[in-house]
């Protein structure tokens, strides 16, 4: 048999097969599955300042100009914040679930571990997400939450998310950038890095989110927060000096 | 219109009918509903064939097919490019055609109405052509079962072949051509069986 023939009967053997093919009532069952089965993938919708209410960025890629938070000394602020273990957020609309309190002591050392909570949504015209409940264990950190956020998704759930973030209340504000992903769970993993403003002129704030239920059904994000405030500046970059290096190895 | 031109303009079409004092969330979720019944009337017939001819078996082809538009409704939005849609949802049928095969029932289910009865005897003799082949194909592997059938019942190209079984296009070379071999090896066996 010549693959001619092999193949002409392998066409025709398929023809009739799917000839005889009739979906009958599987029409029906598919389209009775947006009642019975939940979406896996939460929505990620926000209102932008016209009103129009829009996929959220994941899907466009950030162009990294001379403002881009991929700066040297972005960079190397994440490189610091990752290296103390920390990380940041992302969005999430509709109506969320209470986020749980963090017990901690409040505290206005210059240096301090300050954790708390918080639950992310995207309501806002003028933040494509905002915070709700934010239960932090210092007070500096309290206030309202103000995200701008883009990624790219990389399907299954993976994702990348990288925002600017101010955190604003009555006495001064934070204003940071944070990095993060999504896991195959989709839940988020982020880290943020802040300087402070007006009563905090001089304070920095490196913090680590984490998403406390990701399998939440409803939308909203609720994170756990845990970060280090310290009076100082965000880490510079770290330039090696390999040369240098390499002449204290040989010695 | 294409059908990416109306989901698009659905989607950025801010409120569905029905919906206009919803809130964003329950507009974007009739948005989706409406999206998601309009690619199943699309699709549902052209899934429901390719799984036919992938797994020989009708029941089984229905229950593949579901389960694909149960793991696209759940995923649409890890759907990036909607223009993508067709190729996306080909390689969610193909994925669960495959587990399937792997893990259903070892035993093929033969539609009584198609194969005649061949007790005793020459088991290809008056057998029709489409069914000696289909016994043949059905001793194959999963995954030489899919790449024979999107090439030579869908007609698709070596490259889309690859793209929609997630393998380099060299590999799907390859494969296609092993699965070749194995099914012609099966089907030349079938005939020295007759013939004796």
């Amino acid at each position: 048999m010549n693959e001619r023939d092999l193949e002409t009967r392998l066409r025709d053997a398929y023809r009739v097969e799917a000839g005889r093919a009739d979906p009958g009532a599987l029409s029906e069952r598919v389209h009775s599955i947006p009642a019975t089965v939940e979406p896996e993938r939460r929505h990620w919708w926000h209102r932008f300042r016209s009103g129009a209410t829009r996929r959220v960025g994941l899907g466009r890629t950030q162009v990294r100009g001379a403002n881009s938070m991929f700066s040297a000394t972005r960079i190397a602020a994440v490189v610091a914040a990752l290296a103390l273990g920390t990380t940041f957020l992302a969005v999430q609309v509709g109506d969320p679930p209470e986020a749980v309190p963090q017990p901690a002591a409040p505290t206005t050392d210059s240096w301090a571990i300050v954790t708390g909570s918080q639950t992310l949504v995207g309501e806002s015209p003028d933040c494509w997400a905002t915070a709700r409940n934010r239960n932090m264990s210092d007070p500096r950190l309290e206030g309202d939450v103000c995200i701008n956020w883009e990624g790219d998704e990389g399907g299954e759930g993976l994702a990348t998310l990288w925002s600017s973030i101010t955190v604003t209340n009555a006495d001064g504000s934070w204003q940071g950038h944070s990095v993060g992903f999504m896991d195959e769970q989709e839940a988020h993993h982020h880290t943020g890095w802040f300087e402070g403003h007006g009563a905090y002129e001089g304070l920095a704030f490196i913090e680590r989110l984490t998403e406390a239920n990701p399998k939440y059904p409803s939308a909203g994000v609720n994170m756990d927060v845990v970060g280090l405030l310290y009076e100082g500046e965000l880490p510079p970059m770290v330039i090696p000096d390999w040369a240098a290096d390499t002449a204290w190895d040989a010695e | 219109m294409g059908v990416i031109d109306v989901l698009g303009n659905q989607q950025q079409g801010s409120v569905a009918e029905g919906v206009r004092d919803a809130t964003p969330e329950e507009a974007a979720r009739a948005d989706r509903e409406a999206a998601f019944h309009r690619l199943a009337d699309l699709h549902i017939d052209r899934s429901y064939r390719l799984a036919t001819v992938v797994l020989g078996d009708r029941t089984e082809a229905q229950d593949a097919v579901h389960d694909a538009f149960v793991t696209a409704w759940r995923k649409y939005d890890s759907l990036r490019d909607h223009g993508r849609f067709v190729a996306w949802f080909d390689r969610i049928v193909v994925n669960t055609c495959r587990d399937r095969m792997r893990h259903a029932r070892r035993h093929v289910v033969h539609d009584l109405a198609t194969v005649p009865d061949v007790a005793g005897g020459n088991p290809t003799a008056g057998v029709p052509d489409e069914i000696v082949v289909r016994r043949a194909l059905q001793q194959l592997a999963p995954d030489d079962r899919i790449v024979l059938a999107l090439r030579f019942y869908r007609d698709m190209k070596v490259d889309d072949i690859a793209d929609a079984i997630g393998i380099r296009p060299r590999a799907a070379t390859s494969r296609l051509h092993r699965a070749l071999e194995r099914l012609r090896r099966i089907l030349d066996e079938d005939s020295t069986e007759a013939a004796r």
